[in-house]
């Protein structure tokens, strides 16, 4: 347990200040309020109590991130355990139809912006957020975990009792699922748009 | 949209899109070792289209980031 503690102690204001930033994170991990709600208030209690514990290395804000994300991974373990993944194909066989038989695109990739023009349109945001929304459940669950939670391939594979490839394959699959729903007017430049 | 060239011990220099697609993915998620390095480079040198889902997965990637830190 912590003995010394170097900064002034957390007051419950100070923790709960935070709620808006974890509600954000947890809806797009859960997809579902209620629960959401729940857990981020869980957690907020649960770092309240624990507060002595909070050394100030990290920010209290990944603080309050890495104890949401133990909360949402040991929930994801029991609900995967009760309804196991579905046996993966071998070598992303489900994305044939975007390549032809001799590994070209079959159906050709849009002229895309960089990255940050891209993200400087709301619309392109909004457009992300709509098709992360309709990823399929598992997908997406993990791909949260990775792009927003910022949890690494080893630390997926400990967490979810998944392997590397497996992993891999998930993200493989909701990036390629993203980038074909976003085909649909998400990467057009800014003045194809209006 | 590039055809895979191989060399004189049949090792193949030349990916295919398909292979490139699964490494911009892969890369995003651990440094890639030398071998897949160049074969994407060299890829990417080359086709345009693969360039541009590149800026995809990319954008997806910052996209990600701006809808958890953004407001």
């Amino acid at each position: 347990m912590a003995k010394t503690v170097a900064h002034p102690p957390l007051d419950f204001e100070v923790l709960a200040s935070h709620r808006a930033y974890l509600m954000k994170i947890a809806r797009l991990e859960l997809r579902d309020e209620h629960l959401a709600e729940d857990m981020v208030s869980d957690v907020i209690t649960q770092a309240y109590e624990h507060r002595a514990s909070f050394r100030g290395e990290a920010s209290l804000r990944t603080w309050l991130t890495t104890i949401l994300k133990n909360r949402i991974v040991d929930l994801l373990r029991k609900q995967w355990r009760e309804q196991p993944l579905d046996p993966l194909p071998a070598d992303n066989d489900d994305f044939d139809p975007l390549f032809d038989n001799s590994g070209h695109w079959a159906q050709i990739p849009s002229d895309t912006p960089d990255p940050a023009q891209l993200c400087e349109q709301d619309a392109f945001l909004g457009a992300v957020r709509m098709c992360v929304e309709k990823l399929p459940k598992r997908i997406a669950q993990v791909f949260v975990l990775r792009e927003v939670f910022g949890s690494d391939t080893k630390e997926l594979c400990k967490d979810l009792g998944l392997t590397t490839s497996n992993v891999w394959v998930q993200l493989y699959r909701a990036r390629v699922m993203l980038r074909m729903c976003l085909e649909k007017g998400g990467f057009a430049p800014p003045e194809a748009r209006a | 949209m590039i055809e895979p060239a191989r060399t004189k011990d049949d090792g193949v220099v030349m990916i295919t899109c398909r292979q490139a697609s699964v490494l911009l993915s892969k890369r995003e998620d651990m440094p890639l070792g030398r071998a897949d390095r160049l074969k994407l480079k060299l890829h990417l040198a080359l086709c345009s289209l693969c360039r541009n889902v590149a800026r995809q997965f990319a954008g997806i990637r910052l996209a990600m980031r701006r809808l958890r830190d953004g407001d």
